[in-house]
């Protein structure tokens, strides 16, 4: 069968009155969490984390893909009304939004940035979908070290390679590695760093790792930021609707905006903000009314939202592919795939396509849903504002007690919840990144198997490692991410390209 | 432009993204010259809510 029939049958699945109820209640959250600033994709759905563990798999993980695409969309709105981004990658649509919202065109702001979401995440997605089997079919032919240097090139990417610090990322990856160390060795059987806590003899587990870090961790630094933000909603004048122009002006910027976003959120590190900035950097250059920008460009909306949500597909590529996860949100997803018993990969197609297909095929209806939510109820999410802060971050703080206690009822797991959520906070104040921690603690086991299992091929010979071409051609990318950014850091704080590009100007 | 300053440009629009996308994950304001390569005034950067 090839990839057209499995979407088809996926959207047979896709289609069954719950998984819809699933993909709803996913993108109304995701659409919510998105609006509010300061909560993102990925702490929802690492607080949604312990609560699913008992649905169907399939229904929750097609909930959670709702709820990263619905973000993605949610954080235009307040982007364009307050000036105020409801998620990071949300922060260049406020540039142009905002203004246009000030010269009352907020209407074709939000329905720019609505419709080329819908057109970004539909084309990514497709795009996911056809290029998804031939990726899995390469994947299929990596053996252990190919595996192993994969995981490398994930580890540096995500710690290195992108943020101030190379050190600071590495420091946060080796935390993740040595937390995953903890407990019974697969396969001597031997205690490792348990020190007598019979707690800890099954290991640290993912899901309070990853509700710690990314909810109690993020709730406490968010709530500990002084804001001054002046929060008032600029009205929505006029009409909603895009005139013939707009449309003229919008519909190559979505377009390229997908070109861009797309392959940057399948790169390790990449992640949706790159290709936002980019996009907007690409309207700016390409356009036939750069002065217009700085002063509400339609196109500087149009790209970057588009390539908002075309980033979005991107990372479920090596995460469904390969099971590699190159943001915090698909570090998160991955855990979830694990509380089910599922390993995403190259296997995961063969041994449970309805699965896959069907979350693949699902985010083609949250596309729809959400452009249907999105423009119609913008009132409504607006109104979200109102909640005050405070009961926001307890309630944050008391959905993930409760769902960690109910998923392992013990004071232990309520113990290194809270013990976690605070160093979460600490590395966060101290700009220590969170996603290798997390990243480390998913992907060590598997790193440490594939090691071992390819060792024990080569009885102990370590150069087995670099005798394929696929994994030395991985571990040379590995060194290169980890070299190339210290090296621009030390020749002047990574500014070097860029003075030459501008001497070259 | 050659091949070779457009290839050079087009890595050092990629450097900027990725130092700007690194200040704004850490919550603080991208270099100005980060900025700047990208055509993004500071002033109106400086002006949205973080």
């Amino acid at each position: 069968m090839g990839a057209f029939d499995f979407l088809m049958q996926g959207l047979a699945t896709a289609a069954e009155p719950m998984m819809l109820l699933y993909a709803l209640i996913g993108v109304t959250l995701g659409t919510a969490v998105g609006v509010l600033p300061g909560i993102g994709p990925a702490l929802t759905v690492a607080l949604l984390l312990p609560v699913t563990y008992r649905l169907d798999p399939a229904g929750s993980l097609i909930m959670f893909a709702g709820i990263y695409y619905g973000g993605m969309y949610g954080g235009s709105t307040t982007s364009i009304l307050l000036n105020t981004p409801g998620e990071s990658a949300s922060i260049i649509t406020a540039l142009e939004g905002n203004k246009m919202a000030r010269r009352g065109r907020g209407g074709p702001a939000l329905a720019t940035a609505a419709i080329g979401s819908f057109v970004a995440g539909l084309i990514a997605t497709l795009l996911l979908a056809f290029l998804a089997p031939s990726i899995v079919q390469i994947a299929l032919k990596m053996g252990p070290r190919e595996n192993f240097a994969l995981m490398v090139l994930a580890f540096v990417t995500v710690s290195a390679a992108l943020g101030d610090s190379a050190l600071r990322g590495l420091t946060s990856l080796f935390l993740g590695l040595a937390l995953a160390c903890v407990g019974i060795d697969q396969l001597t059987g031997q205690a490792r760093l348990s020190f007598g806590v019979p707690e800890l003899l099954d290991g640290i587990e993912v899901t309070t790792m990853a509700v710690a870090m990314f909810a109690v961790g993020e709730a406490l630094a968010i709530a500990g930021t002084r804001v001054q933000a002046d929060e008032s909603v600029t009205a929505v004048k006029g009409s909603v609707w895009m005139s013939r122009k707009d449309w003229a002006r919008s519909w190559k910027p979505w377009l390229r905006g997908t070109a861009i976003g797309f392959p940057i959120g399948a790169m390790p590190a990449g992640g949706a903000e790159i290709g936002t900035f980019l996009s907007y950097a690409t309207e700016k250059k390409l356009s036939k009314h750069p002065e217009e920008f700085g002063n509400g460009a339609i196109e500087g909306v149009a790209g970057p939202e588009a390539a908002n949500n075309a980033s979005a597909a991107g990372t479920l590529v090596p995460l469904l592919t390969l099971g590699l996860p190159t943001s915090a949100t698909a570090a998160i997803m991955l855990a979830g795939f694990q509380q089910f018993g599922l390993q995403p990969g190259p296997l995961l197609f063969a041994t449970n396509p309805t699965l896959v297909w069907g979350l693949i095929a699902s985010l083609l209806i949250a596309n729809a849903m959400l452009l249907i939510l999105n423009l119609p109820l913008i009132g409504l999410w607006v109104k979200l504002l109102t909640v005050p802060k405070p009961w926001l971050y307890a309630g944050i703080l008391l959905f993930a007690t409760l769902g960690t206690i109910g998923a392992n009822p013990s004071s232990f797991e309520l113990g290194m919840l809270l013990g976690f959520g605070v160093l979460g906070y600490v590395m966060r104040l101290f700009g220590y990144p969170i996603a290798p921690i997390v990243v480390g603690l998913i992907l060590g086991p598997m790193a440490e198997q594939q090691l071992r299992r390819a060792l024990s091929i080569s009885q102990g010979d370590w150069t087995v490692l670099v005798q394929s071409p696929i994994a030395a051609t991985l571990l040379a990318l590995a060194a290169l991410a980890l070299i190339v950014p210290l090296i621009l850091r030390a020749r002047g704080k990574g500014q070097v390209l860029t003075q030459m590009a501008g001497d070259e100007d | 432009m050659t091949a070779y300053s457009f290839i050079r440009n087009v890595f050092s629009i990629l450097n900027a993204a990725i130092a700007a996308t690194s200040a704004v994950r850490q919550h603080r304001m991208p270099e100005t010259g980060a900025l700047k390569k990208l055509g993004i005034r500071e002033a109106d950067f400086r002006a949205i809510q973080l």
